[in-house]
């Protein structure tokens, strides 16, 4: 290895360390998830506190580890235009661990479950179900988890401003007026970066106040505040930064298939100006999740599903069609990192469809917070976002240390694709059938689609097992290599 | 030494009773006129200590992260409704606010301010942010009056004066990154 | 047909055109051919499917925001709306009325006494037919008429709280 290569591998060393944390901790996500449907399937039987704590950390966990490892793309892809801070990608991932522990202890220890959106008043008013302790230790850990995401978006921010000179310009706002030519725009891993950055710090912030302000109220319970502007500012923060893993994560596609189609994948005006649009509605779509607080000013409600359909035209227009074109009669040379990377744009199209379907206001008024909800985002996260960061995983594995993929991971792909399909499936047949959304218990109706979405977990455990698995063997491969050389004493994970 | 006199007499001015009496009559100006104010008084005469146990600050605040932290926690504690109350009622919590924002908040303000890097500055500013915005909102939305010496109704404009504060600073901010910062000089 | 229907089948039909568009263009991508001209026709063609895209959105967006669930329904001389007062508690819905009669306008003012709740109106088939959120300080309305005379019931559709599946109530419309 000549120097240049030790210097990359040891600037790699985090993002792996991120990966290798985030596949595990999936893994874990996946079984709570399968348990929960097994309880609502009548396979098992769990008491209720138990299926709301876990109904809390899968959905805390599985948001906050996927921006884990989202934010390990933009930081290894991003760092190839801009010079990004080694601590501060240190530091986060120190405070991600510190807040999940926090969390964990605060749900299982002191059986804390208010589910991930912790609803004002819910935290301080549950009927006796757990107390202060378990509550601020859940808050706390939160706010600890987006201090270190936080400091994250700050560096990438200052980076990206210090090399185009503002956060617009990374945007390529100046080429879309045409001040710049179009050769010279930002590759796609900056402009994505920058959109992030931007509503990321945006949702972090709006979280930070929702957050204090329930630790206020958890502590002292006669300081009390309006529950519609907590609820606007919960999801505000919670749709922004689930929303925003995607965009991350996608950085992963765009840098993969034009490696392996070896095909330019530049950034026009209409990629510049799909992002920029992108952006806008991340930051303001939020609404359609309060499609049924008739209280909200209606034109909110009404511009709530005016730009969520808007939202899905950057997707489906620009970024997807750009993977298919790129694609096409490509001689694309086909392996885990290219077909995961190709499949998540297929299951984040797919995901869009049930999306734009229930924020229609009428649709929503007999679908919101059915199991419709979680069909679509399990289709849009687990089909796409996960599978773009299972493809950047293998895309690592192969560029380090040139890992061949055998029989197994062939399988596991299959059975990827067919096992997430199947629960998202599921949840969406019950969803069409009216299946409430976090319930413990199912009516006798409803319980048949639970077990084929646990069944359909099973597998799906299986085939990332297999993905973590392969990533596993890498690592201890890339420790082999090491060995002897002065980096050997940097541990990994 | 120009910039300490004038944070001195700052200071004195500050100290004065009748302005004293003044300020903290309303509650709007006791938080974001006299608080601030007295931080302000003790960034201007800080140059003067820091230079002077310039040892001491390198040793212990050598990357601004001790100080900044002690400004924060100050500033927060002066952020509680209660304080203010009993700076009002009690002689000692007044006097240890004539002391503790100029001589801990503002002395180490100065000194860490210059030793941060951009991240970490960006970071403290988006910590104010959301806080000002927050207490915009509890002091806009309590229903109930807080401290034994202001009325409800100042509570609400103290509310609205956080709620224009971080207004401003949203604004700030906005123009701070998407305005042009690779042509330095011209700006 | 009920909108879940609509909704079910528009999704399936959609995602059907999905998987066959990503279909093709992988069974496609084995051979190779240059960039240029590709890129030339499928820029062409985005322009039109863009279009036609879009088009098709905003076509959708009028017609299905002709009718909201939020407009207060124009009532006859002689048929002013029963108002049923909901209250959300944990665990229960307390409900001023749980008798109405078959094409009775009705509307429930709902609202919560602690923390967010969902108030969804379940058919005698299970299913959902209306719903809104029970808010703490707020009043949500739902402006509804039972056409058919059977017993309803109403889930709670909000995490609320350990004993959230169990807040049910039921009432009967003649």
């Amino acid at each position: 290895m000549n120097v240049n290569q030790v210097a990359e591998k040891t600037r790699n060393n985090q993002v792996v360390t991120y990966l290798a944390i985030s596949g595990i901790i999936v893994i874990a996500m996946m079984i709570f998830g399968i348990l929960m449907l097994l309880q609502q399937g009548g396979v098992i039987n769990l008491p209720p506190a138990t299926f709301y704590q876990f109904l809390t950390i899968h959905g805390t966990g599985m948001i906050g580890v996927a921006a884990l490892a989202a934010a390990a793309i933009m930081w290894y892809f991003l760092n190839k235009y801009v010079t990004l801070s080694q601590k501060i990608l240190r530091i986060n991932l120190a405070l991600f661990l510190i807040g999940v522990v926090m969390v964990i202890i605060g749900v299982f220890s002191f059986e804390y479950a208010s589910a991930w959106t912790f609803l004002y008043p819910l935290p301080a008013l549950s009927a006796n179900a757990w107390g202060t302790i378990g509550a601020l230790l859940y808050l706390g850990g939160m706010l600890v988890l987006g201090i270190g995401f936080l400091l994250f978006y700050l560096d990438a921010g200052r980076a990206i401003i210090k090399k185009y000179g503002s956060l617009g310009k990374g945007l390529g706002w100046d080429v879309i007026a045409g001040k710049k030519a179009e050769q010279d725009a930002p590759p796609g891993a900056v402009v994505a970066s920058t959109m992030v950055t931007i509503v990321n710090t945006t949702a972090i912030t709006a979280g930070a106040v929702v957050l204090i302000m329930n630790i206020i109220n958890v502590i002292n319970p006669s300081f009390t505040f309006d529950p519609l502007l907590a609820k606007n500012l919960t999801y505000a923060f919670g749709h922004i930064f689930a929303n925003a893993v995607i965009y991350m994560a996608v950085i992963a596609v765009y840098e993969i298939l034009q490696k392996y189609t070896d095909r330019p994948w530049k950034s026009s005006k209409s990629f510049l100006v799909a992002w920029t649009m992108s952006t806008v509605f991340t930051l303001i779509i939020y609404t359609h999740h309060l499609l049924m607080d008739s209280v909200m000013p209606k034109w909110t409600l009404i511009m709530a599903q005016v730009l969520s359909y808007s939202n899905g035209l950057p997707v489906l227009v620009v970024t997807a069609y750009g993977a298919l074109m790129i694609v096409y009669k490509s001689g694309i040379k086909w392996d885990m990192a290219s077909g995961l990377t190709y499949v998540a744009m297929f299951g984040w199209v797919l995901g869009v469809v049930p999306a734009i379907i229930d924020a229609t206001i009428v649709v929503n008024h007999v679908m919101h917070n059915t199991k419709w909800v979680p069909g679509h985002f399990h289709m849009y996260m687990g089909l796409g976002a996960l599978a773009m960061i299972f493809g950047f995983m293998y895309y690592v594995a192969k560029v380090e240390c040139n890992m061949r993929i055998n029989m197994l991971d062939k399988m596991a792909f299959v059975i990827y694709i067919l096992g997430i399909m199947g629960v998202s499936g599921s949840f969406l047949v019950s969803g069409a059938i009216s299946t409430p959304r976090r319930w413990a218990t199912h009516f006798p109706d409803w319980i048949g689609p639970a077990q084929f979405g646990a069944v359909s977990g099973i597998c799906l455990v299986m085939a990332v097992s297999i993905f973590v698995w392969h990533f596993v063997r890498f690592l201890m491969n890339r420790n082999t290599l090491n060995a002897g050389s002065d980096f050997s004493k940097k541990k990994l994970a | 030494m120009k910039q300490a006199g004038i944070g001195l007499s700052l200071y004195g001015l500050l100290m004065i009773p009748p302005v004293v009496h003044f300020l903290e009559s309303v509650m709007l100006f006791h938080m974001l006129v006299q608080l601030p104010l007295l931080i302000v008084a003790g960034w201007l005469m800080g140059g003067i200590f820091i230079g002077k146990f310039i040892n001491f600050f390198t040793k212990w605040n050598a990357s601004g992260i001790p100080g900044i932290l002690l400004f924060i926690i100050i500033t927060m504690y002066w952020m509680l409704p209660r304080v203010l109350d009993e700076a009002v009622s009690l002689w000692y919590m007044e006097l240890f606010k004539f002391i503790s924002l100029p001589f801990l908040a503002g002395l180490c303000l100065r000194d860490s301010w210059c030793k941060l890097k951009i991240v970490g500055k960006s970071f403290v500013y988006l910590n104010y942010l959301p806080m000002f915005g927050l207490m915009a909102w509890l002091y806009i939305d309590t229903p109930i009056q807080i401290c034994n010496n202001y009325l409800e109704d100042q509570q609400k404009v103290l509310g609205w004066g956080f709620l224009f504060i971080t207004i401003c600073m949203i604004i700030y901010i906005l123009q701070q990154v998407f305005s042009d910062q690779s042509e330095t000089p011209n700006h | 047909m009920s909108v879940q229907t609509v909704a079910w089948v528009t999704t399936l039909f959609f995602m059907m055109v999905i998987v066959m568009v990503f279909g093709i263009v992988a069974l496609k991508s084995r051979e190779r051919r240059p960039y240029e001209p590709i890129k030339k026709k499928w820029y062409e063609a985005r322009n039109f499917y863009g279009t036609a895209l879009v088009v098709f959105m905003l076509a959708v967006t009028i017609y299905t925001l002709r009718e909201l669930p939020y407009d207060i329904p124009v009532y006859g001389e002689e048929n002013e709306p029963t108002v049923v007062e909901v209250e959300a508690i944990q665990f229960a819905f307390k409900m001023s009325k749980t008798e109405f009669a078959a094409g009775e306008p009705i509307e429930f003012h709902v609202t919560s006494s602690d923390v967010n709740h969902g108030f969804g109106i379940y058919d005698e088939n299970m299913t959902l037919i209306a719903q809104t959120q029970a808010m703490p300080d707020y009043t949500n309305k739902v402006y509804i008429t039972f056409d058919k005379p059977g017993a309803y019931q109403v889930l709670c559709l909000e995490y609320c709280g350990l004993a959230h599946h169990a807040m049910v109530q039921k009432f009967e419309v003649n």
